[in-house]
């Protein structure tokens, strides 16, 4: 247990002279790439997740481009819709496991648990700049996969098409799949090692008097993401070591024609995957709880309901995994129970937006920038719940089911949600990150263009489900339908 | 504005639709409509509820002041437990009705009319009960029908809008799904290219060509329904306008094949790579193999008939034994649909599956269309099949050096 007291060198152990800060205090290259300072992680992590926020948006202004016209803008022949495929692939596994994920808990975790807790920095510097590390390589491990091969298997790496297609763009032999797989495997153990670090830093690095109940909201929404990265990712790191075993050494676990079960596969990614939505969502509930009290100037409401709903939450979200399979021909008895528990995973988010609007009843609202973002989330987040409950209702999932519907849920729940938040997050921690604070004219208009693009990008998604339908536009109703995997 | 304004009054005008969903026309349907629109209901209403109260917050109560007082509220037991109370029991309500619905979809008629379905990348294939296959699906009106759905290879999903059922099809299992279509199906127009029927798709991303797979589903009427089972279970004979029966050629039915098979999904016959070879001009060509299960193995255009048609036949029965260059083995086995003893029906539908890949290139004779030859009333076997040949040859003994299946056969039953 050595390394729980950090390692004063590197941290704020040196005596600091007026002026000097954490971005003032070490300089040179190297004094960022080895620092063990919780604080630069984070800004690292901020960049780092920017960037790949960047490079996943990019693929999905490819996405869209192509389905402007209903025979394909930019890929228009059977030899060439890989690409198109790829570039979703691209899109949904860059947006999950490289932004939505590491994103608040790397980059704001990092940078203000430690601050609000009180603590000189998390309990294990090392460690955390090991995280940072391995989530570096799991994505230059992604990038290689794209330039050897690249990944047309969706985000999910369904078996068995997963464990027989590739392509060998360069002559280094059909590899572009395990790399990905690789690349994803190590981002989960980043994410692993993060979690541990929070949990271990929130029950021994407590100063005095601070207590559970004392703890910022936020913390307690890292804490219970934390919960759900330790308990849930390895099955994701097991089941990647498997596909990749699968693929190399042709041994039957996930496809049939080596006597495999790809429904196994299913179940071992949905068993990681629900849960990671809660990974994605958890910290950004935590920053709204935060901001909402901030700008309107008001203590939190139910301050207790909403600590334990964030724990509510990571448990019961390991129970919904099977809502994803309904169309499998589970039997009933399974279904009917992941339909319920999925109900009951509602109920704690429906308790933290009544909690959120209580707050800012009788309040003092403040619509700065952090706040504006906050409200945003409040009306995408209310669109992507409702349509939850839509999807785990048995009947009505089996009617929408892998459709557009599931992919505007999905995003206005991550986008509308997990990003809105990480956006409010950003915002409100700027001053405090950079010492300078943000031009506020300029960050309204961009919560305001955020809040219109998204809205219109998004929204029409819903109704594809029904349009898509229509047998006078088969051209279209493919081009639409092509992308719900 | 006016092209949105119609494409908008088209949505609404497409009968029994409405904004939110597709016409139902299944009897499982209606209770997912009714489950769908309550939700809408009472979801809207909370959407509602929820923006409005915070419109209302964000104006009544902004800042004033820099120094505004606010008071101290902290919580209010009664009320966290009413808004607790009231979504639990909308949830179990809502997941009542899901349930409810969900039990129609597992408890089939137990007198469901049985349908095959196979799904390959990247098309769905289906045989009916009296061994007639097609790549459209035909079913009664007002019957159950059980659809019986295996996979070939990847995943793939089986998702009819208008019924509201949506299956997957998985390797190494059977799922089922049923239905019973209360509607009938559009009829197909060739004037305006509209396939008829109504459009199926496969939901569950398979590859390359998953956003070409859909099909279409045909409702017909019980006796049009049989009628189309007695052609579709025999490809061989048509009826001309006047209603008398022929034999369709070999060349064409193998096309018929081709289609119900989905071969056109991978291989093209206008020169154009796919994921598959060209069949344009593939018959006596030069082919190089990446793969091959015979060391030494060379064909060439000079070849003889023989080792050509083994060949052909080798690709779809066994695909993988030998992998032209360039391509990736792909292709799934056929066996199942094409391989028999000869002489069998599945050994002569393969003889025609051939014939029509030969017929796609220069290098093919067309066996001479004499109406005499291809009347169905004059003899009882195919002219093109091993028995019709069989018999051919008996009657005529064919001159030194002409052999081969290509040559026109000669007329039987006179
Ligand atoms: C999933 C795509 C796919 C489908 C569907 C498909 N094939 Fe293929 N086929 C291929 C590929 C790829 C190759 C080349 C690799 C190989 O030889 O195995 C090929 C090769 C062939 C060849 C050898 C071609 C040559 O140039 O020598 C024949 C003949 C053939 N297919 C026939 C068929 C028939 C008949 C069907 C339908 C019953 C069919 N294929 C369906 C992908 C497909
Ligand atoms: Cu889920
Ligand atoms: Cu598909």
């Amino acid at each position: 247990m050595t390394t729980i007291t950090p390692d004063l060198a590197h941290s704020g152990g040196v005596p600091v002279s007026a002026g000097d800060n954490y971005l003032t205090h070490g300089r040179g290259i190297a004094s960022w790439i080895f620092t063990l300072d919780h604080k630069r992680i984070g800004v690292m992590y901020l960049v780092s997740v920017l960037s790949a926020f960047f490079l996943g948006g990019i693929f999905a202004m490819v996405i869209r481009t192509q389905l402007i016209n209903p025979n394909g803008a930019i890929f228009t022949d059977q030899a060439h819709f890989r690409y198109y495929n790829e570039m979703f692939t691209l899109h949904g596994a860059v947006m999950i496991f490289l932004v939505l994920i590491p994103g608040i808990p790397g980059a704001l975790g990092n940078f203000v648990l430690p601050i609000m807790l009180g603590a000189k920095d998390v309990a294990f510097p090392r460690l955390n700049l090991g995280s940072y590390y391995l989530y570096v390589s799991g994505a230059l491990l992604a990038i290689l996969a794209i330039v050897v091969g690249g990944v047309e298997t969706g985000w999910t790496f369904y078996t068995p098409y997963s464990v027989t297609t590739d392509v060998d763009k360069l002559g280094l032999g059909k590899h572009a799949v395990e790399f990905m797989v690789f690349g994803v495997f190590l981002l989960g153990f980043s994410s692993i090692f993060t979690g541990m670090n929070f949990i271990v830093t929130m029950h021994k690095l407590r100063p005095p008097g601070m207590t559970w109940f004392r703890m910022p909201l936020f913390l307690w929404a890292i804490y219970a993401t934390s919960i759900i990265q330790v308990l849930a990712t390895p099955v994701l790191g097991i089941t990647l070591l498997l596909l990749i075993a699968e693929r190399t050494l042709k041994v039957g676990i996930f496809n049939p024609a080596y006597g495999g079960d790809p429904v196994l596969f299913q179940h071992f990614f949905w068993f990681y995957s629900h849960p990671a939505v809660y990974i994605m969502i958890l910290p950004a509930m935590g920053i709204m709880s935060e901001v909402i009290a901030t700008f309107s100037r008001k203590h939190i409401f139910g301050y207790k309901f909403i600590a334990l709903s964030s724990i509510a939450i990571a448990i019961i979200g390991f129970l919904v995994w099977g809502h994803h399979m309904f169309p499998n021909g589970q039997s009933t008895m399974l279904a009917t129970i992941f339909s319920f528990l999925t109900m009951a995973v509602a109920i704690p988010s429906a308790i933290k937006v009544w909690n959120w609007l209580a707050t800012m009843y009788r309040g003092s609202i403040d619509l700065k920038t952090p706040m504006c973002y906050a409200m945003g989330f409040l009306f995408l987040f209310a669109i992507g719940g409702l349509t939850g409950v839509f999807l785990g209702t048995l009947s009505v999932d089996v009617h929408l089911h892998d459709t557009y519907f599931v992919v505007a849920h999905f995003h206005y729940v991550m986008f509308g949600g997990t990003m809105m938040g990480f956006l409010a997050g950003i915002h409100y921690w700027w001053p405090k990150i950079t010492g300078k604070m943000y031009n506020e004219t300029l960050g309204r208009i961009g919560c305001v263009l955020v809040f219109i693009g998204f809205n219109l990008t998004f929204f029409p998604q819903f109704i594809r489900a029904r349009t898509a339908c229509r047998g006078v536009m088969p051209r279209t109703c493919r081009s639409f339908i092509r992308i719900t995997s | 504005m006016t092209a949105v304004t119609t494409s908008l009054s088209q949505i609404l005008a497409d009968g029994g639709a409405t904004f939110w969903l597709p016409r139902n026309a299944s009897n499982l349907a209606g209770n997912v409509d009714i489950a769908f629109n309550l939700l809408l209901y009472i979801c809207t209403f909370f959407f509602m509820v929820i923006v409005g109260a915070m419109t209302f917050f964000i104006i009544k109560y902004r800042r004033k002041t820099a120094n505004d007082e606010t008071p101290l509220i902290t919580h209010n037991t009664p009320l966290e437990i009413l808004w607790t109370g009231i979504p639990l029991v909308l949830v179990v309500v809502f997941f009542f009705i899901g349930f409810n619905g969900y039990m129609d979809y597992d408890t089939p008629a137990s007198n469901a009319y049985v349908i095959g379905v196979e799904g390959r990348q990247w098309n769905f294939a289906f045989n009916y009960p009296n061994g007639g296959t097609s790549s459209e699906l035909y079913v009664p009106i007002n019957t159950p029908v059980k659809l019986s759905m295996e996979s070939k290879d990847v995943l793939h999903a089986f998702y009819v809008p208008v019924f509201r059922v949506q299956r997957n099809l998985i390797p190494g299992r059977t799922t089922e799904l049923w239905f019973i279509a209360t509607k009938h199906s559009p009829l197909p127009n060739p004037k305006t290219n509209d396939p008829g029927g109504f459009p199926v798709f496969c939901t569950q991303y398979c590859g390359d060509g998953h956003s070409k797979m859909t099909t279409r589903i045909h409702v017909l009427d019980m006796p049009e329904f049989e009628a189309k089972l007695r052609e579709l279970a025999n490809p061989f004979k048509e009826k001309d306008p006047a209603g008398k029966e022929h034999w369709v050629p070999y060349a064409k039915v193998g096309q018929k094949f081709a289609t119900s098979n989905g071969c056109f999904s991978c291989h093209s016959t206008d020169g154009s790579k796919g994921t598959g070879p060209t069949w344009k001009d593939l018959y006596k060509s030069e082919v190089e193999f990446d793969a091959c299960n015979v060391p030494g193995y060379t064909l060439k255009k000079t070849d003889s008939d023989e080792k050509w048609d083994a060949y052909l036949r080798e690709s779809i029965i066994d695909p993988p034994a030998k992998v032209v260059h360039g391509f990736t083995p792909q292709m799934q086995s056929f066996a199942s649909v094409f391989a028999g003893d000869p002489g069998s029906q599945k050994d002569e539908k393969l003889r025609a599956l051939i014939t029509y890949i030969k017929s796609v290139g220069s290098d093919y004779k067309a066996p001479e269309e004499n109406p005499e030859l291809y009347d169905a009333s004059k003899t009882k076997v195919h002219p093109e099949s091993v028995a019709g040949q069989e018999e051919a040859k008996k009657l005529h003994p064919p001159e030194s050096g002409e052999t081969g299946t290509t040559q026109p056969a000669p007329e039987t039953g006179k």
